[in-house]
């Protein structure tokens, strides 16, 4: 422990039980509010993959019934496509591949050659060229009538407004969970007070500035902060792996990945001192304030 | 030095224990406080470390009025007060010599100095083999040693003593007033609240005797033996 957070005058019992249940009850918070800020992280990052792997792409599907006009349209919005910029590759989807996305709705063998399916072009834009979505679907419906354009924007937004809406009640949790601790933090301070009113009115008689109090209960409710702090990680840290380990085993592709970047998974890592931090104020400004009724 | 002005004190809303106190503690002056129990003595007391405030009247110290002295300002002063508490208050987890360090602690004294310091007086009032005991496992007659060394450790201003002779040997009370009067006479006011006559007479100083709440001066112990009760007479 550094030197200059310790007190310079310690008239406390250095406590062996560690602060009772207060630690666990603190460790237990970390682990929820560590939760919550990982999940919605994860949440966070496979929507932003998801989204911009979707951003990147455009469907065309040409939807007439009648095949010697569909392949017209077809080379014809082709070749349109590759002249525009900002698009990258155009290809149309084989047949095969159709009869496969197919398959899952219609039955295996069910997709019959009579059938009237639409061409499809699958569009692969640059990523750093943008592409005048309305523009391009104005040129194509005249060289191609029966084009439709999907650039997955209906989706897109949906996708994003869930994401958003998983990450407001993540943040909500946070500062319940937050607001909670304190308010722990606040009760055990003052029944610690209580609990030491004597030493405390021996230490003021001696000519103890509250200062000095308060720098003692800062001190201990800091380590009960850690202490739970370390704990609510290290079961985070087993929960989170365990469920991205159940995440990882479903169908690849079905869902994005759930997975958190260095950066946020340092942070989470580092939530102990966040709880030592937030204890130690909680606890100096409790005791500042309980100390300034007395005499 | 200190100064009572027709002091009231009362807690809360109850009656008033302390009436119209009025006496002047001069710098390096020796005080017996006599009075029966529930007098009032150790309200007197309280106010005087700055326990309490009072409900009325000037009380002022070391050139401070204490009525209307902010609170943050309060520590320095009482940095200046040693007190040995009738129940001795010492902390119990703590060893003997880090219970009489603590006064060095909190003015902020080195570490080194602390430890002559306490070891020094620890063997003047002859816990020099107890340094390393709890209070818990000492006698009453050594923590009241320790208590006193406690509070003149700092080298107060003004030492205060709540029945400091209560819990020891008449040989070790010849001591302990012994000390008291050796710290009087390099400056430190002194007060001495006790019951007992023969300590009393054992010294010639002036007596503040308390009765019903009332302080009336003494020139010594003779004169106010032998004018008992005479406020609260009047009062009633």
């Amino acid at each position: 422990m550094p030197r200059w957070l310790k007190p310079k005058v310690r008239f406390l019992p250095s406590s062996r039980e560690g602060g009772g249940l207060l630690p666990w009850v603190i460790a237990v918070m970390m682990f929820l509010c560590a939760l919550a800020i990982a999940s919605g992280l994860a949440v966070f990052n496979a929507a932003e993959a998801w989204r911009s792997d979707l951003a990147r792409n455009m469907t065309i599907q040409i939807v007439t019934a009648d095949s010697a006009a569909r392949d017209t349209q077809l080379a014809a919005a082709l070749e349109l496509l590759r002249a525009t910029p900002g698009i990258a590759a155009a290809r149309q989807v084989a047949d095969d591949e159709l009869t496969g996305l197919l398959e899952p709705w219609l039955g295996a063998g069910n997709v019959t050659d009579d059938l009237p399916v639409p061409a499809m072009i699958s569009v692969e834009l640059t990523p750093d060229l943008t592409v005048d979505i309305a523009a391009l679907g104005a040129k194509l419906t005249t060289v191609a009538p029966d084009a439709r354009l999907d650039d997955h924007q209906q989706w897109i937004g949906r996708l994003a407004g869930l994401a958003h809406g998983i990450q407001i009640a993540a943040a909500a949790i946070v500062v319940l969970i937050i607001a909670s601790t304190i308010a722990i933090v606040m009760f055990g301070t003052r029944a610690g007070l209580a609990s030491h009113r004597n030493s405390i009115e021996i230490m003021h008689l001696m000519g103890a500035e509250d200062r000095v109090v308060a720098e003692e209960f800062q001190y201990q409710f800091m380590l009960h902060g850690l202490k739970g702090g370390l704990i609510g990680i290290l079961f985070t840290v087993i929960t989170v792996s365990f469920l991205m380990g159940l995440a990882g085993a479903l169908v690849e592709g079905l869902v994005p990945e759930l997975a958190l970047s260095l950066p946020q998974a340092a942070a989470i890592v580092l939530m102990p001192f966040f709880a030592a931090a937030l204890t130690m104020i909680t606890a100096r400004m409790t005791v500042r304030a309980e100390l300034a009724r007395m005499v | 030095m200190i100064t009572f002005e027709n002091v009231g004190m009362r807690y809360g809303m109850g009656p008033e224990v302390l009436k119209d106190v009025t006496f002047t503690l001069e710098k390096g002056s020796f005080h017996f406080l006599v009075g029966p129990s529930g007098a009032g003595k150790t309200s007197l007391l309280r106010l005087l470390y700055l326990a309490h405030r009072p409900s009325r009247g000037l009380i002022n110290m070391f050139g401070e009025d204490v009525v209307t002295l902010e609170r943050d300002a309060l520590p320095a002063l009482r940095r200046r007060i040693g007190v040995v508490f009738q129940d001795f208050r010492l902390f119990d987890h703590m060893t003997a010599i880090e219970n009489v360090a603590m006064p060095l602690r909190i003015a902020g004294a080195n570490g080194a100095e602390i430890d002559d310091h306490a070891k020094e007086l620890l063997e003047w009032v002859g816990l020099g083999e107890r340094m390393a005991a709890r209070p818990p496992t000492l006698s009453g007659g050594e923590k009241q040693r320790l208590a006193i060394a406690r509070a003149v450790i700092a080298r107060p201003d003004l030492l205060l003593a709540d029945e400091p002779t209560g819990n020891v040997d008449p040989d070790m009370a010849h001591r302990l007033m012994h000390l008291f009067v050796e710290l009087n006479k390099i400056g430190t006011t002194t007060v001495i609240a006790t019951h007992d006559p023969d300590l009393v007479q054992s010294i010639a100083a002036p007596v503040l005797k308390i009765e019903q709440g009332f302080l009336t001066s003494y020139k010594s112990g003779e004169a106010a033996w032998a004018a008992p009760a005479q406020r609260a007479r009047e009062a009633s």
